[in-house]
């Protein structure tokens, strides 16, 4: 274990949403931690509940059972009024900057909004916080007085990362923050988010489905399927010795620029099940190709084993993907 | 016939305040029978463009110019009913997001069988028997009971299946496939390209798609496209461990690898031209670390597979 401060955690977490049929366990007891400067990754399918686990990290959601803390102090049922300096301290990125930026803001009023929420400031000091934050983001505080819909996609990323960098936040939650980009961007917004990490040692949150963005990255990744953790560790060691066979077929199914990889690739059938109708047992069980009879009678819990990694699988390490590492070095 | 489709000179155009404006410009391309050929580009590199002109169903706002050799037809002056008779059946096409593209309130077997009564005169029960038989190729589970659902009732893996079937429905020679697993999750993403790399039958395959992992782990071929020009072309090793032109090496050196030593990434600076940019030269050259004046002066042309003054060589660093 880490012997870092957990700067931002949940323990036991549960978010359950109602729906027509009953109830949607999006997030099943999870817990979880970010330490300061650290980037923790979330991954998972669609339905894993990775979205819904990082939005109840802020507070988005409110979460139906379980704790949070941040710096020492529990947030789990604080008002709105005592989370406002929370709310300043955590802070997003979202996927798609088409869609999280106001066409018709001026880039000073986008970045000026939280400012406003936030501090006392007169228009003068807040346009001045804006364009450092801009700068920040390696654009010009020439732009400020342009709208948002006058950029291409990496410059919006970069203006909405400048947005939630105005307020100084010691952790960024990013969601995706790449993918709605195009290849020769999604580098440039890569190497940004590292380096303001360098400068402010900020923790990161990322969520996403890409595992070699997630393994650049991250120092630490949690792997989700149907809102449980299945496994959790530190990103070199899960990436090059995953134990859980899911995290193996994710691993397996990156599409590769080798051969090998391809070859060996472990393909598994069918697709998540609803988390409305759980399977029995393991909930992988269904598509796991190690599964044996008790899988589908008896849940694994996840179980820290002695290097710290976690693991919630009766046959841990059984499955291996095959990856070709490449060494710049 | 020697060739499954035969690309000359292909211009296509959108009108802007500025007059027209091309989203490709002048591409030139053949794909063999069996060919799996992907087409690698940006948003805004025209690939998506030149797939539907391919089959002739661009927006009717665009203007083609140039030839598409289906044997001796030319999709791009031919009357509608000619047009219409290949389509579906010697050239076919699988959209990103499945959902949108069948219809919701038609079962999988009426929309499937459609197509095959369309273009062969038969009976309905023999129009069926074919729909199981395809559906069972695409590895479709329990696909007497699918015929019978409703797109909605089909999870996206499957639907994308469906979607590859309604395409090889009539053993096409050539399936355009634009992004088939963009929208899908990593696992059904796998099983997908599985589909495309070997479950095609005696299909030629084009594959549209951002990803050049992708393309390599389902095509032997891949060309890479920008701002409307096919740059570079040649066998999936050779662009990916000896890339020529340098937005092809650029992509290459952008993308996070499984690489221990996390070195930072190559990021390509800048943003490519807008449609109505006027660009003169190489349409790379303000990216590009390599331009000199030859490159803003004429725009080079595509000699030995790449479009380059400056062609690059050896594998990159």
């Amino acid at each position: 274990m880490s012997s870092a401060k957990k700067l931002l955690s949940a323990v036991d977490l549960s978010v359950t949403f109602k729906v027509p049929s009953g109830s949607l366990r999006a997030v099943d007891t999870v817990s979880f931690y970010v330490s300061a400067g650290e980037t923790v990754a979330i991954v998972g399918e669609s339905g894993s509940g990775k979205t819904t686990l990082a939005l109840s990290l802020m507070r988005a959601y409110a979460p139906t059972s379980g704790n949070l803390f941040f710096e020492d102090q529990e947030i789990t049922n604080l008002s709105e009024k005592a989370l406002k300096d929370f709310r300043k301290k955590v802070q997003m990125v979202f996927q798609d900057p088409y869609s999280s930026l106001d066409p018709r803001m001026t880039v000073s009023q986008v970045i000026a909004e939280p400012l406003r929420a936030h501090f006392k400031l007169s228009a003068k000091e807040r346009d001045e916080k804006a364009g450092e934050s801009l700068k920040a983001v390696g654009l010009s505080p020439d732009f400020l007085n342009r709208r948002a819909s006058q950029f291409s996609g990496g410059q919006r990323q970069r203006i909405a990362i400048a947005r939630a960098l105005a307020l100084d936040p010691k952790v960024l939650v990013a969601d995706e923050p790449v993918s709605a980009l195009d290849v020769s961007t999604q580098a440039q917004i890569v190497n940004l988010l590292q380096s303001i990490q360098e400068e402010r040692n900020i923790s990161y949150i990322l969520v996403s489905h890409d595992l070699r963005l997630v393994y650049h990255l991250a120092t630490r990744v949690v792997v989700m399927y149907l809102g449980k953790v299945v496994e959790e560790g530190a990103c070199d060691d899960v990436v090059a010795n995953p134990q859980h066979p899911y995290t193996a077929a994710l691993l397996s199914a990156v599409p590769a620029l080798d051969e090998a990889s391809r070859r060996e690739r472990i393909v598994l059938n069918g697709a998540p099940p609803s988390p409305i109708a759980r399977p029995t047992g393991c909930s992988f069980h269904p598509r796991c190709p190690i599964a044996r009879p008790e899988c589908s009678t008896q849940t694994p819990e996840l179980q820290t084993m002695p290097n710290g990694r976690k693991v919630a699988c009766f046959y841990p390490g059984e499955l291996q993907p095959h990856i070709s590492f490449t060494s710049s070095k | 016939m020697s060739n499954a489709i035969e690309i000359k000179n292909l211009v296509v155009s959108f009108p802007t305040p500025a007059g027209y404006s091309a989203v490709v410009r002048g591409i030139n391309l053949t794909i063999s029978p069996g060919d799996r050929i992907a087409i690698v580009g940006e948003s805004g590199s025209g690939k998506t463009m030149m797939g539907l002109s391919m089959l002739g169903i661009q927006p009717t706002s665009a203007q083609v110019e140039g030839e598409i050799l289906i044997g001796d037809v030319n999709m791009v002056s031919a009357p509608d009913a000619v047009a219409r008779r290949l389509r579906g059946n010697y050239i076919s096409m699988v959209f990103q997001e499945p959902l949108t593209s069948l219809n919701p309130v038609r079962t999988i077997s009426s929309q499937l069988s459609e197509s095959v009564r369309r273009h062969n005169s038969i009976s309905k029960k023999e129009a069926e028997e074919r729909v199981l038989e395809v559906l069972t190729a695409v590895g479709i589970p329990a696909p007497k009971e699918r015929m019978k659902s409703y797109p909605h009732q089909l999870s996206g893996g499957l639907r994308q299946r469906v979607m590859i079937a309604l395409a090889l429905i009539n053993n096409p020679q050539l399936v355009v496939a634009d992004e088939p697993t963009t929208a899908l999750d990593a696992t059904i993403q796998a099983q997908i390209l599985d589909l495309l790399r070997s479950g095609m039958g005696d299909a030629a395959l084009m594959l549209i798609t951002h990803d050049l992992a992708v393309a390599a782990d389902v095509c032997n071929r891949i060309a890479v496209m920008y701002a409307g020009n096919i740059v570079e072309q040649g066998p999936v090793a050779e662009i990916l461990s000896n890339p020529k032109h340098p937005y092809t090496r650029g992509l290459l050196s952008a993308i996070p690898k499984f690489d221990q030593a996390r070195p930072a990434l190559n990021p390509i600076p800048g943003s490519p031209p807008t449609i109505t940019e006027v660009v003169s030269g190489c349409r790379f050259a303000s990216r590009c670390a390599y331009a000199d004046a030859q490159c803003t002066a004429s725009e080079p042309e595509f000699i030995n597979n790449v479009a380059c003054f400056h062609p690059v060589t050896g594998a990159i660093k």
